[in-house]
């Protein structure tokens, strides 16, 4: 399909986008169209355009008519925006795409496209222009004559227009010169997004979801009507489409995700799009624009701020507060930045957040107005890279949105306006190159592109693109993909990221030996690199009889723990260019050609294991102990000791004998540090495992150690709590010895015996100390 | 403090259980006033902390035994913090200086320097001098251990070392020169089986002395092990037979198999 | 960390009485010195056995320039006592604490330290007299302890300053292994390499040393001291002391020297010996693991055994085998190895050869 679409100018593409938006728009603003119909048809080509993506339910202001073009559009650009639709009479509306140049769609209700063809200085809006049909295809009374005509009255207008607006965009671009391309051309609104249509839309739709809660208007109509509207129009303009078909099972099925029963609180499901995706695909650009898009102000966190307390405050601040001053009174909506670094202490912050109405659900309608302030109202969209294991909790309760490459097509269009917008040439095929080997990132495509232009290149070809090195990502693409390319032969697929070096005749060698080479010393990890590397080596299928492989291997590593040595301690760095050859060398000894089946390496994690629990083991206990001789000789006997054989019975019916042994085992827990936590595993059971050591003896192929029944666990876990309770209130009272509590006005409630006091005019009225001990 | 290892530690010099004799020669340093640096060494299990703890109850009373964990923090001249757990009471300081990695020197340079120069103001009811402790003294670098030695003798006069170590093999010269070696030997089995019986007496529990020998066999002498495992029998069965199943530590056993599977006949099922 | 330097002032209510108290222990400072300070050589006259170096150093005494020093040689032979007594006979008492700048490996010495306190203290310019009247020689000392143990950069640092101050600088270098100096370096200076004590001069020495303490002592007990210290008195006076501590008023014995020296009893390795000569591997096993659990240090046995097999009656031939093996145990040793699979690999090299002989 690509290749199809790139040679015929995306006719089919265009096809597909076209009704997707359509529905989403129908969807978004059923009732604003139809209000719309009769005005429409006067109004210019530009004004019906910003008009149909402009959400007009946005809540400042809900009377927005389709007519008023000035005061609607937030973004200063808008005057651009007319520039950019010139037509250049008649002779532009074609009946079949135009062999070249660009061209803009354009289909009536009843499915006939005209293509109108496009000024080349037009170039960088040609993206919106797309959306043109978009806003006609639902009007009724439309035929091709009369827009011409209409066209044709507006153009001399325009004409006009564009002139003065011109000089304006001149100024404009002169002050803009030393800004990024990054910055300056980036999508400003839903339309230009060169995102994934599927997932933008998705996205809007979560988001609009909150639309009554936040805004407070109902949508209960909507699903009964959206159904009419999408499929009244997705039919018709779609029928010679095949690829809308594709989509269509996902965006229904979407649509009954999105589409769920609202909450109590007329919350959407879930409260919290996470978007995730390798770096510059436009996610937070994304995020961004549609929430600006949906009447948000948008509150970013960002990686900078990570403190669990920081990020509390933050959330706080953004879900239940409201900019009062300035002229953005909109709702907040928090946009978390780069989650994948935060903390697990923050992530789980934001579930608390997320789930605070789950603890209230049994508050009845009236309690609900109080308690209403500290429920979360406002949404959330959380951007990653990765999924790490931090995230997994959140990502049960989240809109999950994978955001997948982006069509090289549509990147390179948008290329290609740029390119011309500047005033460079670029062919098609000069851009996909450009696009394939910086993997679709649009940020490093227009980075290039500036840094070519900054270089004084107006003129690109293929083979500039092949040589430069600018464009090629210093990526750090993470110590998984590094294992994994390490202990992988390449497909025979060619690679154009380094095929710049090869030459044909030179075979696999040099080039695996540099890929390797350039990805291990651009992971920087070394360290954590070569652990991987040890701990998953003797696992690959590799034929290898006589361990020659091995032993080699084995040599290399201890050179490399040697370098180590040497750099760490003579501070000598210059040796730490020969520290990435370790991945190489396990490349050539150890590559196949099966996906290999790797692991993270735990031995640093089993040492935090082991460091935690020591730190928190009393002193007395600690003297005795280190690391070393805890993990030979107590902890495998530990475990054993901590398994007494308990009857399954209440421990209120326990023979004294049997209280000793449970005193004392968990005693003997508590001294050294271990504690018992309650686990889900993915069948749904619940189990009980031992914090931390467990995995630091167990060897692969032994007989599992005998557990206690989850019961004992169970009774063994309470028991613990109540006996830590009771300590620390031993150590607090040890603390603050006897303080007489006088309760002077203390009540008796009902005929129990618990007590307490009245405190008047304070915010803790009723107040009263009770101890650990009286309730056990 | 549940398990039996350390609920039936020894915490007198006069109360060890065997090597009696270097108990009595320790006791007599004690007492001749001028103690110098410690060097103590011997396999693990052996018992060497035991007995450093107990020579230090006997040289500052029980006020030792009052411990506390302190988190430092040493600036090293690089400007990098380094963040290191330390045991002390108020008149020793326990340090493993290995956990601190490559950066060892430092807190041996660091940390014996600011104890060294803060003097005892008042010596009449304790010694006067301090006691560093510094553990697994044999996993230290080498620039470490030249960085102690001269240390050593400067502060001779205010602070007294008790290095502790595996063996002396890794520890340089110049420091075996200047300290006192002490060497603990590992309890006999007879030795062993006798502790392991005095355990179990103070515990109410019968020992079959079949079951002592085989425990402190497998333990291979290592006292810690051995009580260790003969609590971990009494979990599994009590009362005790003579014949039962000692539990051992896992990676022993993973060790055996796979030594056992090296060697074992290759065959077409395997 | 405060609470445990401030530990000791918890109770610091009576003043007075604990002066009076406080008096007699600072008295009886002295004699809790360790013997190896308290019998340091005071005057260039008492260094033992070193002869050129002491030459060297009289003529400066007397009024020649010193050159820039090097000394080096195995540990306890008397360098850092030798340059300390020159230094205090040179400058005295008072004026030693501002002519001398002493820098050992327990202080900083990276490239900043050279270059900044070194420098400093070397620009300074100091006068030919000292303040009783005696006529001094117009220069300071810098004395580099261990400088083995500097980093090469800290070394290069060193060259030019050492070039640039000589008016009114020496500079006194001490370590072991002269290999580790920079040849630049090495050149600068004058270099003397300290023996290894001979016996009768450390004979004399402990001699000396068991009078003016008081101790009871056997000659069978000296010459253990004299034999396992390998001519560096600082240990034989240690060890000694330790004997003398933990033996109070006893006799020292041969038996308590070996014991604190940390050796393996001789009857120990013979029977290792025996067992690799003519015993099965199981019992060889058994024996190496009872000598390793006995706590002896690997590198300990490794010495004796090779003493034993350079002695013993095999062919060159064997013994070259031996020691070949012995010289990789040694290394994998201070690698970090295992001391029992070490002690094995060697024994079963041994046994080995042992009964090829057969």
């Amino acid at each position: 399909m690509d290749e199809y679409d790139e040679m015929f100018g995306i006719e089919d593409e265009f096809e597909a986008q076209f009704a997707d938006e359509l529905e989403v728009m129908a969807e978004m603003e059923p009732k604003a169209k139809r209000q719309k119909q009769d005005t429409v048809v006067k109004k210019l080509f530009g004004t019906t355009q910003t008009d149909g993506i402009t959400p007009p339910s946005s809540p400042e202001r809900p009377t927005a008519s389709s007519l008023d073009i000035s005061g609607f559009d937030p973004i200063p650009e808008t005057p651009i925006r007319l520039t950019a639709v010139p037509t250049q009479g008649s002779s532009n509306v074609l009946k079949r795409p135009p062999l070249e140049g660009d061209y803009i769609t354009v289909t009536d209700t009843v499915g006939t496209r005209v293509y109108l063809r496009q000024r080349e200085e037009a170039g960088e809006k040609v993206e919106e222009s797309r959306i043109v049909p978009d806003a006609f295809g639902a009007l009724g009374l439309l035929a091709v004559p009369i827009r011409k005509l209409r066209e044709h009255e507006a153009e001399k207008q325009i004409l006009e227009e564009s002139q003065r607006l011109t000089d304006l965009l001149a100024e404009n671009s002169e002050e803009m010169c030393s800004r990024l391309w990054v910055d300056r051309f980036s999508p400003r609104h839903y339309t230009e997004l060169l995102s994934d249509d599927f997932t933008n839309r998705c996205l809007l739709k979560w988001l609009k979801s909150w639309d009554t809660v936040v805004f407070g208007r109902e949508r209960k109509a909507r699903p009964v009507h959206s159904q009419q509207t999408s499929k009244q129009i997705s039919f018709k303009p779609n029928q010679p489409n095949q690829n809308a078909n594709r989509f269509k099972s996902k965006v229904e099925m979407t649509e009954e995700l999105l589409e769920a029963e609202l909450d109590q609180y007329k919350r959407p499901k879930f409260k919290v799009a996470l978007l995730s995706g390798p770096p510059g695909l436009g996610k937070t650009t994304l995020a961004h624009v549609i929430a600006n898009h949906a009447g948000y102000n948008v509150v970013e966190i960002n990686a900078d701020d990570r403190s669990a307390e920081v990020f509390q405050k933050r959330i706080d601040t953004a879900t239940q507060m409201k900019s009062v001053l300035g002229a953005n009174e909109r709702p907040n909506c928090l946009v978390i930045d780069e989650i994948d670094g935060a903390p697990a202490a923050a992530i789980n912050i934001l579930l608390a957040t997320i789930n605070r109405k789950d603890g209230q659900k049994e508050g009845e309608t009236a309690k609900k107005k109080k308690k209403k302030e500290s429920i979360l109202l406002r949404p959330i969209i959380c951007i990653c890279n990765d999924y790490v294991p931090a995230l997994r909790p959140l990502r049960q309760q989240a809109f999950l949105l994978t955001f997948p490459q982006t069509q090289p097509s549509r990147l390179v269009q948008r290329l290609a306006e740029i390119a011309v917008h500047q005033g460079m040439k670029a062919d098609t095929g000069t851009l996909m190159s450009l696009c394939e080997k910086t993997d679709n990132d649009i940020r490093s495509c227009i980075n290039t592109l500036q840094f070519l232009f900054g270089r004084g290149h107006k003129q690109l070809d293929s083979r500039m693109i092949q040589s430069i090195s600018v464009g090629q990502k210093d990526q750090n693409k993470g110590l998984f993909h590094l294992w994994q390319e390490t202990f992988q032969l390449p497909r025979v697929k060619k690679r154009i990221g380094e095929g710049f070096e090869e030459t044909p005749g030179l075979g696999g060698g040099t080039q695996r030996f540099q890929h390797i080479l350039h990805l291990a010393s651009s992971s920087g990890e070394y360290d954590k690199a070569a652990q991987g590397l040890y701990e998953n080596y003797l696992s690959m299928r590799v034929r290898d009889p006589n361990l020659h492989n091995v032993c080699e291997a084995l040599e290399w590593l201890s050179f490399s723990d040697r370098l180590n040595q040497v750099i760490l301690h003579g501070q000598n760095f210059s040796l730490m260019r020969y520290l990435p050859f370790l991945s190489v060398t396990f490349h050539f000894l150890f590559a196949h050609s099966h996906v290999p089946r790797l692991s993270y390496p735990h031995s640093q994690h089993e040492k935090n294991a082991l460091s935690t629990m020591l730190s928190d083991i009393p002193a007395s206990i600690r003297t005795r102990i280190s690391q070393l001789n805890l993990t030979l000789d107590i902890l495998s006997l530990l475990l054993e000791v901590i398994c007494p054989k308990l009857r399954p019975v209440n421990p209120q019916l326990f023979s004294s004998r049997e209280k000793e042994q449970l005193k004392e085992l968990i005693d003997t827990m508590l001294a050294y540090n271990l504690s018992y936590r309650q686990d889900r595993t993915p069948e749904g059971q619940y189990t009980y495992v031992l914090e931390r050591v467990e995995d630091v003896v167990k060897f692969p192929g032994l007989p599992p150690r005998r557990q206690l029944t989850y019961q004992a666990k169970q009774t063994v876990s309470r028991e613990m709590e109540q006996e830590k309770m009771r300590r620390a209130e031993q150590l607090l009272q040890r603390r603050n010895p006897e303080k007489n509590v006088v309760e002077a006005m203390g009540t008796a409630v009902g005929n129990s015996d618990v007590w307490f006091r009245f405190n008047e005019g304070m915010s803790n009225a009723v107040r009263r100390n009770v101890y650990i001990r009286e309730l056990l | 403090m549940s398990l039996w290892v350390d609920k039936y530690r020894p915490n007198s010099l006069a109360k060890l259980d065997y090597h009696r004799e270097q108990a009595a020669q320790l006791k007599n340093l004690v007492q001749c006033g001028d103690f110098p640096h410690l060097l103590v060494y011997g396999p693990s299990g052996s018992g060497k902390k035991t007995r450093i703890m107990c020579l230090l109850r006997e040289l500052y009373g029980a006020g030792v035994e009052k411990l506390r964990i302190e988190h430092q923090s040493i600036v090293a001249p690089s400007k990098k913090k380094i963040e290191i757990n330390t045991i002390a009471s108020n008149y020793h300081l326990e340090v493993n200086p290995s956990d601190a990695g490559n950066q060892d020197r430092v807190v041996i340079q660091e940390l014996i320097k600011t104890v060294a120069q803060s003097q005892q103001i008042q010596s009449n009811t304790q010694r006067d001098f301090k006691v560093v402790l510094l553990t697994e003294v044999d996993r230290l670098t080498k620039d470490a251990q030249h960085a102690l030695r001269r240390t050593m003798e400067k502060y001779m006069s205010t602070c007294r070392l008790i290095l502790c170590c595996n063996s002396t093999s890794k520890v340089i010269g110049p420091i075996r020169s200047r300290c006192l070696a002490v060497r603990v030997p590992l309890p006999s089995t007879e030795e062993v089986c006798s502790v392991l019986a005095a355990v179990c007496k103070k515990e109410g529990l019968l020992l079959p002395p079949e079951l002592a020998k085989q425990i402190s066999e497998k333990s291979g002498r290592n006292l810690r092990k051995a009580i260790l495992m003969c609590e971990a029998c009494r979990v599994q069965q009590y009362p005790f037979s003579a014949d039962q199943d000692v539990p051992e530590t896992d990676w022993e056993v993973y060790l055996r198999e796979t030594a056992n599977a090296i060697v074992s006949q290759q065959s077409p099922q395997r | 960390m405060h609470a445990f330097l401030k530990g000791a002032t918890v109770q610091s209510t009576k003043p007075q009485k604990e002066k009076a108290t406080a008096g007699p222990s600072g008295e009886k400072k002295p004699k809790a010195l360790p013997w190896v300070e308290k019998y340091r050589p005071k005057c260039v006259d008492d260094v033992a056995f070193q002869e050129e170096v002491v030459a060297v150093l009289k003529k400066s005494l007397e009024g020649a320039d010193l050159p820039n020093l090097l000394f080096y040689g195995p540990p306890g032979t008397g360098k850092t006592s030798t340059i300390l007594a020159a230094a205090r006979e040179l400058f005295g008492p008072e004026l030693y604490r501002q002519r001398v700048l002493e820098l050992n490996a327990s202080d900083e010495r990276g490239i900043q330290v050279v270059r900044e306190k070194v420098k400093n203290f070397a620009q300074l310019t100091v006068a030919g007299s000292r303040s009783d009247g005696k006529p001094c020689p117009p220069f300071k000392i810098i004395i580099l302890d261990e400088a083995d143990s500097m980093t090469a950069p800290a070394q290069a640092a060193l060259r030019r300053t050492m070039e640039k101050e000589s008016r009114t600088t020496r500079f006194c270098l001490i370590c072991n292994y002269i290999s580790r100096i920079i040849e630049p370096l090495t050149s600068r200076c004058s270099k003397f390499r300290f023996k290894p004590l001979a016996n009768q001069i450390q004979h004399q020495r402990l001699l000396d040393i068991c009078e003016k303490e008081n101790l009871k002592y056997t000659n069978e007990s000296i010459e253990a001291l004299v034999r396992v210290s390998e001519g560096d008195l600082r240990k034989a006076i240690t060890y000694l002391q330790s004997a003398a501590r933990l033996n109070t008023d006893k006799e020292i014995t041969e038996k308590a020297v070996v014991e604190i020296a940390g050796v393996v009893p001789t009857k120990m390795i013979d029977n290792l010996l025996e067992i690799c000569f003519k015993g099965t591997f199981e019992k060889l096993e058994v024996a190496v693991k009872n000598i390793v659990d006995e706590g002896y240090a690997a590198t300990q046995i490794l010495g004796q055994l090779h003493e034993a097999i350079i002695e013993r009656d095999i062919s060159d031939k064997q013994k070259s085998a031996i020691t070949e093996k012995t010289a990789v145990v040694d290394k994998c040793l201070a690698d970090g190895a295992d001391e029992y699979l070490q002690m094995l690999s060697l024994c079963s090299v041994i046994m080995e050869q042992a009964e090829k002989n057969n």
